[in-house]
């Protein structure tokens, strides 16, 4: 009886102590529910929920608000119960927990084909050297180096890499620069629609933005056409522009040109809605949800947004295209950033996570986009301020009963091994081989 | 990062555990638990690292039958070297080592999987 009271005592003390290194034990607890919804706002008073990326600023939702939910994530299999749910609501973006999910909305609708975010078939204009790699990481790799001048296909970018294709090449390459730093952009989606902009202010044409070396001071007025921007970049501020003959960089901290887009429509997913000015103090009108508009010009504000100056059954008006909507890439001249889902005003780069490793299961994480090279599946996930991608292998959605998993299960064979993996493999062995001369030394040593 | 905080937990997990059930099991000597825990240290980095790098190679079910191979060469390996050094002899070294190893990785799956 002693014994087995020892025991049940050992098992119950262990599982407490073992509880905090839970957390970290394994990385396939909760996930992302990859199933969007509408939910309409049931509370009579509104809620009051806090805007991604803008810090504490809070966003009211009214009663009978019809909101987007883009996913959610679950978290409730061990003693950590958290759920945590990603919206839209018209111009909005934001999260909330639980407590708001149970109280104050009501699923009302399943969104069918939820696609992810991809850019595909893009010419790229390679503007400085570029290491090409293996994968999407620069652990992978480096397989050739596109030079100054160079034009190339890519078949698919995420916003941070490219997958590049050529008659010889074929690899990866980072070309998202310019949000992260102030750095010249080696790569620019090459724009070949001859987008034309007036610049109300004086502006500097600059050689390199690294550098700041000045090509020209183009005088307000004036018609530059736009050539292209680090299009990945989710801080538009530098655009590469054509200018009397000559080519620069124009940094655009907000409102300085006006780009023409007339042509342009505007897709909305959601309501949208349209302001009388930039700074948003009235509402001229609503785009309902799943209607389009007209777009006549555009301007990036001071966080290098897209504003977007619309007609809409004969009203005209702004709106910031954060959330709810894009513009059609193949209308609106070559803009084919312009699909943008939501808010991105804290977009940065990747920062120190190995390639192919696995996530604590505390760490909640969004799934931006997918996608599938050489058979070999990807998703690129946001952590907090962090980046990057994750092989297939690491995911972490709930499984749907119902969907046949056998191709996915067969993409797992033939999955490349990222660099690090073996350096810890091998680190792992030099520790087993100096631990065992080290317990041989303790033990021959005494005895 | 991310990678090394899992080795290591894992590893604090494993030490924390088997240390525990091998006093219960009846091992005292200081230097038994000092073995115990290098012991561990020996095997548990490689076979988790191994083990995770075939999971990237060759997917899931590779991955199990590797796992259950690194575990019983981990069995084995353990059990030689307390065979050897290990003062307590309440039990046969080979079974302890067993012992041990099951019920780390035992607790570890009900906890990941709790």
């Amino acid at each position: 009886m002693k014994r087995i009271i020892k025991a049940v005592l050992t098992i119950l003390i262990s599982l407490v102590s073992v509880f905090p290194f839970a957390g970290k034990v394994h990385g396939d607890i909760g996930g992302v529910n990859w199933d969007p919804y509408y939910a309409w706002c049931i509370e009579k008073d509104g809620i009051t929920v806090s805007r991604e990326g803008y810090g504490q600023e809070e966003v009211y939702i009214p009663y009978g608000a019809r909101l987007y939910v883009w996913y959610s994530f679950d978290e409730n299999k061990a003693y950590n119960v958290n759920d945590s749910y990603f919206a839209y609501y018209g111009d909005y973006s934001f999260s909330f927990s639980t407590s708001i999910s149970g109280k104050h909305i009501r699923p009302v609708k399943k969104v069918p084909n939820s696609e992810f975010l991809t850019y595909e078939n893009l010419e790229l204009l390679v503007l400085d050297e570029t290491k090409v790699y293996e994968g999407p990481s620069s652990d992978y790799k480096k397989v050739a180096t596109l030079f100054e001048g160079t034009t190339i296909s890519s078949d698919y970018n995420d916003g941070m890499w490219a997958h590049i294709i050529d008659e010889d090449k074929e690899g990866w390459i980072y070309f998202n620069q310019t949000s992260v730093k102030d750095d010249l952009p080696g790569v620019i989606i090459k724009n070949n629609d001859g987008i034309s902009a007036v610049n109300i202010n004086d502006v500097v044409l600059y050689d390199s933005l690294k550098n700041k070396d000045t090509n020209a001071v183009i005088p307000a007025g004036s018609t530059l056409t736009y050539l292209g921007n680090c299009s990945t970049s989710f801080e538009n501020k530098h655009q590469y522009m054509l200018y009397d003959g000559k080519n620069g960089w124009i940094t655009d901290e907000g409102d300085s040109l006006v780009y023409d887009l007339e042509g342009s429509r505007l897709f909305a997913y959601e309501n949208v809605i349209l302001y009388d000015d930039l700074s948003g103090s009235k509402v001229i009108s609503v785009i309902q949800g799943n209607d389009a508009a007209d777009v006549l010009k555009m301007v990036f504000d001071s966080h290098g947004k897209e504003k977007y100056y619309c007609r809409y059954e004969g009203l005209e008006g702004w709106t910031s295209a954060v959330a709810n909507c894009f513009v059609d890439s193949s209308i609106i001249k070559g803009f084919e950033k312009a699909f943008v889902v939501e808010d991105t005003a804290l977009f940065k780069q990747i920062g120190g996570e190995e390639s192919g490793t696995s996530i604590s299961k505390n760490e909640e994480f969004l799934v931006i986009s997918s996608t599938e090279v050489d058979d070999k599946s990807w998703h690129y996930i946001r952590m907090g301020n962090k980046e990057g991608w994750i092989s297939a292998d690491l995911h972490f959605f709930e499984k749907n009963e119902n969907e046949e998993n056998d191709s996915e299960i067969e993409d797992r064979t033939n999955k490349k091994v990222p660099d690090v993996m073996y350096y810890y493999v091998a680190g792992a062995f030099i520790i087993s081989i100096s631990t065992f001369v080290l317990i041989r030394y303790l033990n021959v040593k005494k005895k | 990062m991310i990678l090394l905080n899992l080795l290591i937990s894992r590893l604090a997990g494993t030490i924390l555990i088997e240390s525990f059930f091998a006093y219960v099991l009846g091992i005292r000597e200081t230097k038994d638990f000092l073995n115990i825990v290098l012991v561990n240290l020996m095997t548990n980095p490689f076979l988790v690292m191994f083990s995770f790098m075939m999971k990237a190679k060759f997917g899931n079910s590779v991955y199990y039958v590797i796992l259950l191979l690194m575990e019983m060469l981990a069995v084995y390996l353990e059990g030689y070297i307390y065979n050897k050094y290990l003062k307590s002899r309440k039990l046969n070294p080979f079974l302890l080592s067993f012992i041990l190893n099951l019920l780390s990785f035992s607790l570890g799956l009900i906890i990941i999987y709790m």
